[in-house]
């Protein structure tokens, strides 16, 4: 129906647009010359103030006595030449109103004379109008003043005898220059005209104010890549005319635009396309109102046709909803139509497929009724299955649960163990010290060595809770490594300071050898310096046990490994070695290369394993050179890395 | 005479403490459980430059003791320091400081290590 009513509205709506068309096309044919014949006038109203300037400039720097004054002043310093080029030019302001203010400059570019008095003596070597004002008369630089109004420098040199003695700086109002682009817009509504300029970037840099922006003047930019705005146009050089332009408030625009040669300004004049075509409007509501009527002549034509065709396919299309919703039995009123045709015949042919589809369904159904029952077996086949996978999991989760359980009983098991086992040994360590540094009395000789076995003994006991300890977390893995930056070298010489007495006891002699690269280079390395620690004292305790009494010699050393900063420590004695034999179970528990030794050297036998573990927990590598007789060096090495897992594996 | 109270359920500690510190001049009072020591601190006329106290005793641990002291408001005019037979890590050490306690010693100790720590943490 719709569809119908277009179709035949559209000649009416096609001849309307035409016609409008038509009307728009002259409308702004004339607009477009009205533009351009002011934007002609106004292209010559700028050249001829522009000349105005440059022939202003020229009657001033053309004045013989000012430039003999001025060269005077430049090799005498004549202060009476001064007050001369003063006077002058403030005659010369006082005759010309459009003239604000002039300097003349030395060939320095320092100001000699102005009528502005705090100008005099000011430096303007580097500015852009001295520099040009050398060269040659230039009446195109234009400027804010102090009080952001618009302003012209005329600028030009002051030649005596064909030799350059001064530069004369003019500046001048823009008044005159915004009387003509202001013409336009007095006489409409959103027509202006305004002068543009090129600023370092080749950007349009609007000179002359904007009607609807007031702060535009030196201020308001158009980018040059914007090509469809007239300001880039005119810039370009391009003289002609845009019928739809954008100007700087986005509203489409009619412009023309002019280039002004030699000062290398753009001009552009334009209106709003909707001011300009403002006429129309009458011919748009006629076009509009035929239409209607055409249209309203139409539908009522065809609402009388359509009634008569439309109800029996009206009625085949309800009965259509019906079957489309699984009601296959509907039959009501049979379908009217007037004329016994095509919509007739197609009436019986649809009672007829009806008939069919309502067998076809009924099949249909009973096969889906099978179906279903067939997947709803197999579906309770399968949620038993799941039932059971479900227990199952359930008892895993269980034990799981339990093995965690046990794990943790297990920790805090040898925690409680260690802590029961090291509560006795508090008094048994205390007192004997106690005993032995005389706080409780003194000793006899015979019992003073018994005390000392008894302190000694517990001792070990002590050291043993810690390394039984120490290697159980190492076995499970638990060992937390506390890791921060420490210094290399201080770990190094706090332990041979704490060994120091133990080793000077049996006359033997420790020193420590840090191999610095730089003054003040600590070697600092990453890693749980306690644990470290616990690694040198192992191993200096070792050498100092098995080094021999009054020659023995023990040197701890570390230095950097490699350029990353992974650091290796060594611990060389000249003690009785480890036989060959031996060598390759040294580092595993409960082991001494002579276990007659252990009797005599005291120790866990736990300390190498714990030593390893701790290494090795922190990525790095421990390792032995030994000769029987001549000594054994313990190295290890801990590499740069910082990124090594905190919880470790044992 | 700086006064320190010591306490620890297992006497024999006690008794060695009491030993060593009044060898050094220190005047020293013993609670061998934590309801005792919680009776002489919540006396008013108590005055102790320190608190030496054990970290697991039984009904009552030396956290609970400290937390409680903290609740009701004593544990700013008090100096708290904890010994134990328990292995600390770094983390447990800086833990119970966050609760209030100035330190923690292990056990055992020799006698510089004990006064070396009182006289780290006494007023």
């Amino acid at each position: 129906m719709v569809v119908f009513l277009l179709i035949s509205l559209s000649p009416v709506i096609i001849l309307g647009v035409i016609n409008y068309g038509n009307a728009e096309r002259q409308i702004t044919s004339e607009t477009v010359s009205k533009l351009n014949s002011l934007a002609n006038i106004e292209e010559d109203a700028t050249k001829v103030v522009l000349q105005n300037s440059l022939e202003r400039l020229e009657s001033f720097t053309t004045r013989l006595q000012l430039k003999i004054e001025l060269d005077k002043f430049n090799t005498s310093q004549d202060t009476k030449s001064q007050e001369f080029i003063n006077n002058l030019i403030l005659q010369v302001k006082s005759q010309i109103p459009s003239i604000k203010d002039i300097s003349v400059l030395n060939t320095e570019g320092t100001v000699v004379a102005s009528t502005v008095k705090d100008e005099i003596g000011t430096d303007h070597a580097n500015d852009e109008f001295f520099l040009r004002g050398t060269k040659s008369n230039d009446v195109s630089i234009f400027f804010k003043d102090t009080n952001s109004v618009a302003s012209l420098y005329l600028v030009g040199p002051l030649v005596l005898n064909g030799k350059i003695v001064g530069v004369a700086a003019i500046t001048s109002d823009l008044s005159s220059v915004y009387s003509i682009t202001s013409a336009f817009s007095k006489s409409s509504a959103t027509g202006e005209s305004y002068l543009l300029l090129r600023d370092q970037n080749g950007d349009a840099l609007v000179l002359t104010p904007l009607r609807f922006e007031p702060d535009s003047v030196l201020n308001t930019r158009i980018p040059k890549e914007e090509l469809n705005r007239p300001a880039t146009q005119a810039l370009l050089g391009n003289e002609i005319t845009m019928t739809d332009a954008i100007d700087y408030r986005g509203r489409t625009v009619l412009a023309v635009t002019r280039y002004i040669e030699g000062a290398d300004l753009g001009l552009v004049v334009k209106i709003d396309r909707e001011e300009a075509t403002g006429p129309l409007e009458n011919l748009k509501y006629l076009t509009i109102v035929s239409t209607a009527l055409g249209g309203v002549a139409i539908i009522s034509t065809s609402l009388y046709l359509g009634k008569s065709l439309s109800l029996p396919v009206r009625q085949l299309r309800d009965k259509v909803k019906e079957i489309s919703k699984g009601n296959f039995d509907v039959v009501g009123a049979p379908i009217v139509s007037k004329w016994d045709d095509e919509v007739g015949e197609l009436a019986i042919h649809f009672d007829e497929m009806r008939k069919n589809m309502k067998s076809m369904n009924e099949n249909l159904q009973h096969l889906v009724q099978e179906k279903t029952k067939e997947l709803q077996a197999a579906n309770t086949r399968l949620e038993s299955t799941n039932m059971s996978l479900q227990s199952l999991n359930k008892v895993l989760e269980e034990q799981k649960e339990q093995l965690h359980e046990a794990d943790a009983i297990k920790e805090e098991f040898s925690a409680m163990v260690t802590h029961e086992l090291r509560t006795p040994l508090v008094p048994v360590i205390g007192y004997t010290e106690l005993l032995l540094d005389g706080t409780l009395g003194s000793l006899t000789e015979k019992q003073r060595e018994t005390v000392k076995v008894i302190n000694t003994s517990a001792s070990s006991l002590l050291q043993l809770i810690s390394d039984l300890l120490d290697a159980r977390k190492l076995e499970l893995g638990k060992m937390k490594l506390e890791k921060r930056e420490a210094s290399a070298k201080e770990l190094v010489e706090h332990c041979v300071n704490a060994f120091k007495p133990l080793a000077q006891a049996k006359g033997i002699h420790l020193t420590t050898k840090v191999e610095q690269e730089q003054f003040n280079d600590r070697l600092m390395i990453i890693s749980d310096a306690k644990r470290i620690r616990q690694v040198l004292d192992n191993l200096v305790n070792n050498a100092i046990k098995f080094s021999p009494a009054n020659v023995g010699k023990i040197e701890v050393s570390v230095k950097k490994e490699d350029i990353r900063g992974g650091m290796l420590f060594a611990v060389k004695d000249n003690g009785t070695g480890i036989p060959k034999n031996k060598q390759h179970n040294i580092f595993q528990k409960f082991y001494q290369a002579d276990t007659s030794t252990t009797r005599n050297a005291g120790g866990t036998g736990l300390g190498l394993a714990i030593s390893k573990g701790i290494i090795e927990a922190h990525d790095g590598r421990i390792w032995f050179e030994s000769e029987p007789g001549v000594g054994s060096t313990f190295f290890f090495s801990i590499p740069a890395s910082l990124n090594s897992s905190v919880a470790i594996t044992g | 005479m700086e006064h320190i109270l010591v306490v620890d359920d297992n006497q024999n500690i006690l008794n060695l403490v009491e030993l060593i510190l009044q060898s050094s001049g220190y005047d020293c009072t013993k609670a061998n459980s934590a309801r005792k020591a919680m009776e002489l601190l919540y006396d008013k006329n108590s005055n102790y430059d320190l608190i030496l106290m054990d970290l697991a005793m039984p009904e009552m641990s030396g956290i609970d003791v400290l937390k409680k002291l903290k609740q009701d408001g004593l544990l700013n005019k008090l100096r708290v320091v904890f010994f134990t037979a328990s292995s600390l890590t770094d983390e447990e050490k800086e833990d119970l400081r966050k609760i209030g306690a100035l330190g923690a010693m292990r056990k055992p100790f020799t006698k510089a290590e004990l006064l070396g720590f009182v006289r780290e943490y006494i007023r």
